[in-house]
């Protein structure tokens, strides 16, 4: 009787021994899975900026340039713009999965249909098309940039208008 | 090609000869073979100029005339093409690489991409002027109809394969393709070799969606005096 307690004991250590060492190699790979899953989307940062007014030539000075608040990261890139108020009009982000095709619908009623196709070592590659509202292609393009830079793509709106889009995409 | 003095010989007779002089027949067609050679004048000739071919082709490519690092080098890019391939797709034959170093090497030297294309696609040809970009500098990069632009330029990383894809420092802007219904440009800031891709609209563009015409909606009959048009809805 003693004995088969013994053994039971043994056997229930063994168990718990057994148990112990599966969750120990099976841990890494869950966290392989996760960070595979992570790399598995991007998110996604659009942000649709008014700009208004063109800017007077003025020799010998720099030119003054408004801009949101939300835009001031983008300042040395807007600046090249002749343009003299920058207004954000609408910003969205979205995780979207790798190879995976997204439409953002933009507030003039123009689209923004992007495929991620990898982001990798903070590197991005997405295929991106910017369409009109009457569903003709402003751009239409294949690009790879750097996560943390933002790529700023922009066309005529109206008279004296433009309409500039700040793209981002970064580790969710 | 028939050889010269093989007329008599039928095409499958020179195939089995043509396999007999490659070592590529089996034992029973190579038995054949030498049986319709020691039978057949015209079989022993083409098989002779067979080899005499086989040898000059061989005495002729037989040097190895490629160094060693140069095979090293070209299977280093294939093994990279490879890779971009898998996440990028087939790489088109030029790519405009927009490399932050040599991003404003590439601006320094004014770029001017020019490329039409009437029917289907256009090739925009990239011309160097050693003339440094001015600060906001507009360079136009294609002008045309709404047709792809795939972008030409000495994309010197891939085509010497100096250094795999990866190995580009995570500092540059690389397009493979890019295409409008306007006229495209780059407007360049030299300080920080930041771009903007700037599309000025054609005037006058229109999409080729059909749009929906406002119109009465009228049927024409054929009256006495010739065609008429009758509103619907109304009686004449």
């Amino acid at each position: 009787m003693k004995c088969s307690t013994q053994s039971r004991a043994k056997n229930t250590l063994r168990l718990l021994a057994l148990c112990t060492l599966s969750m120990l190699w099976l841990s890494p790979t869950t966290a392989q899975a996760e960070d595979s899953c992570e790399h598995s989307k991007v998110k996604v940062v659009v942000r649709t900026i008014q700009a208004r007014g063109p800017r007077p030539p003025s020799p010998g000075q720099t030119p003054t340039t408004s801009l949101d608040d939300a835009l001031t990261d983008l300042k040395p890139q807007l600046a090249l713009l002749p343009f003299s108020a920058f207004h954000l009009l609408s910003s969205k982000e979205e995780e979207i999965s790798l190879k995976k095709k997204e439409i953002f619908r933009l507030p003039n009623g123009q689209t923004l249909t992007f495929r991620p196709m990898y982001l990798e070592k903070e590197r991005v590659g997405m295929w991106l098309s910017w369409k009109d509202t009457d569903g003709a292609d402003i751009l239409n393009t294949r690009i790879h940039f750097d996560a943390a830079d933002s790529v700023l793509t922009g066309t005529d709106y109206h008279d004296n208008e433009g309409r500039i889009l700040a793209i981002r995409a970064v580790k969710p | 090609m028939r050889e010269s003095g093989s007329k008599e010989l039928s095409e499958q007779q020179e195939l089995l000869l043509s396999s007999y002089v490659d070592n590529e027949c089996s034992f029973i067609a190579r038995m054949r073979a030498e049986r319709l050679i020691k039978q057949n004048e015209n079989a022993k000739l083409f098989v002779h100029n067979l080899k005499g071919i086989s040898q000059t082709y061989r005495s002729l490519f037989s040097g190895n005339t490629t160094s060693p690092d140069l095979w090293d080098r070209i299977s280093q890019r294939i093994d990279g093409e490879e890779r971009a391939a898998l996440y990028l797709g087939q790489r088109k034959p030029e790519t405009l690489l927009l490399e932050r170093p040599s991003l404003a090497q590439f601006f320094s030297k004014q770029a001017v991409l020019g490329g039409l294309s009437g029917a289907a696609i256009a090739a925009c040809v990239l011309m160097f002027v050693s003339r440094p970009a001015k600060p906001g500098e507009i360079l136009p990069v294609y002008t045309g109809g709404p047709v792809a632009a795939h972008n030409a330029s000495a994309f010197h990383q891939a085509s010497l394969g100096s250094a795999p894809q990866g190995a580009i420092p995570g500092s540059s802007m690389e397009v493979d393709w890019m295409r409008s219904n306007g006229s495209l440009k780059i407007i360049q800031n030299p300080t920080d070799n930041s771009a903007i891709f700037w599309v000025r609209k054609r005037p006058g563009a229109q999409s080729l969606r059909p749009h929906a015409i406002k119109a009465t909606p009228t049927i024409r009959v054929l009256g006495k005096e010739g065609l008429d048009v009758i509103p619907l809805g109304t009686t004449k």
